[in-house]
């Protein structure tokens, strides 16, 4: 026999993916001890689901609807960013751990939960989304990264950019600096993605005065420094190839 | 509709399925209720931690089945054994349909309650709840080959219960 139990239990349950069921059941089916066994099985579960099948079907009693719509909420509950006390906690964790410069790995891989979190955790949810995909600058800080021009930054904005580059996948990438608040600000870098700005790194950083913001440009932090070097093919972009890249709307080249 | 709303909307949708699974765990109707009751007021209390665009039900089955290992560590609840139609009770259908489903659900808690509490969570989640061995492992915290073993532990026990000596042909795999 080639089909272990554990398999056999994975195909009773649907756990199989497609071709490798297809295999079992062929199996399975050349084989009549096989074939009671996973038949016992089915009806082990058919029978516990149509046991409980009746709760179901029951009308949900008055308290527990009670208990849903009449519950107080803590005063405290931000639907705004709901993470909130979560975010906090880890980002107290990632920061003592990891000194003021933080960008979550998750960021970087595409699982963009932690960049979330940190967005949130600063107030950011304004400036950055995320559909369960790629963390997505939006509001002003996706106004500023594809209107500004790192060196005529004059009028008060809650981000800055900084360096503008292509990245080794041909793309528009910019550092950026957000204001902030007296919790922190956030720098990163955002690259030109399908009419977007997808965030591709994301760090902590100490919030600035705002006569220093001002002038805050290509100063970031170094895990976003690092960050940079990894991605930039040559090198930087120099005023010219910055303004004549915006003015094609950042389309690659 | 306020994102409060719409929260609890969620909440209630998930009511159903959440009342069977602390059903399945506790084995009987009142205790499961207030398993449910605890769990929705935990949750609503604890929002800041629910991450948006996460599975409500999964989060609110791990509060359950937290809350649930909490009460009986505090001896506050006897798991296992069923020994009162209770459960059974308000399964009002009608006539003889209502008996046999009566009948069936009790003698399936009877099984159930003679299984180790952690196969009774596995078998609630994913025999009748139907939820992914990798969602199991989630909601249990535990990783996901300690839901399979589990799981084939328990399925084995309960075809034992549930079909005697038929199940033979399993112990002959």
């Amino acid at each position: 026999m080639t089909v272990t139990p554990e398999t056999l239990m994975a195909y009773v349950d649907g756990e199989l993916p497609p071709d490798e069921a297809r295999r079992v059941a062929a199996e399975i089916a050349s084989d009549p001890k096989l074939s009671a066994y996973v038949e016992q099985q089915k009806r082990l579960s058919a029978q516990l689901q149509s046991a409980f099948a009746p709760i179901i079907e029951q009308e949900i009693p008055a308290r527990l609807e009670r208990a849903v719509w009449d519950t107080r909420l803590p005063a405290e509950t931000n639907f705004a960013t709901p993470l909130l006390a979560r975010l906090r906690a880890i980002w107290s964790e990632q920061t003592s751990r990891a000194g003021r410069t933080w960008i979550p790995a998750g960021a970087m891989a595409g699982g963009i939960v932690l960049g979330v979190l940190l967005a949130g955790s600063f107030g950011m949810g304004a400036m950055m989304r995320s559909d369960g995909g790629p963390l997505i600058a939006q509001g002003e800080l996706a106004q500023t990264l594809t209107t500004a021009l790192a060196s005529e930054q004059n009028t008060p904005t809650e981000a800055r950019v900084g360096v503008s580059f292509v990245s080794k996948d041909g793309a528009f990438c910019r550092s950026f600096v957000t204001q902030g608040d007296s919790r922190g600000a956030l720098a990163g870098i955002a690259c030109r993605d399908n009419g977007n700005w997808r965030i591709t790194a994301l760090s902590a950083t100490e919030s600035r005065s705002p006569s220093d913001f001002a002038t805050a440009g290509a100063d970031m932090p170094q895990a976003v420094r690092s960050a940079l070097n990894a991605m930039i093919a040559g090198d930087p972009l120099d005023a010219d190839q910055e303004r004549a890249a915006r003015n094609q709307g950042w389309r690659p080249r | 509709m306020k994102a409060e709303d719409q929260l609890r909307a969620q909440m209630m949708a998930v009511l159903p399925r959440l009342r069977r699974f602390a059903l399945a765990l506790t084995g009987r109707s009142a205790d499961a209720d207030d398993l449910v009751q605890d769990t929705v007021e935990r949750a609503l209390r604890s929002l800041n931690q629910f991450v948006p665009d996460t599975r409500m039900d999964s989060w609110m089955f791990r509060i359950a089945q937290n809350l649930w290992i909490d009460k009986m560590r505090a001896g506050k609840v006897r798991a296992g054994t069923v020994n009162d139609m209770e459960a059974a009770e308000k399964v009002s259908v009608d006539g003889v349909r209502a008996a046999e489903a009566h009948m069936l659900l009790k003698s399936t808690l009877l099984a159930l309650g003679e299984l180790p509490e952690e196969q009774r969570e596995v078998v609630a989640l994913v025999l009748i709840d139907g939820i992914s061995y990798r969602e199991a492992a989630a909601i249990l915290d535990v990783p996901i080959g300690t839901v399979t073993s589990r799981l084939a532990r328990a399925r084995e026990a309960l075809a034992a219960k549930v079909f005697g000596s038929d199940s033979e042909t399993e112990h002959a795999l």
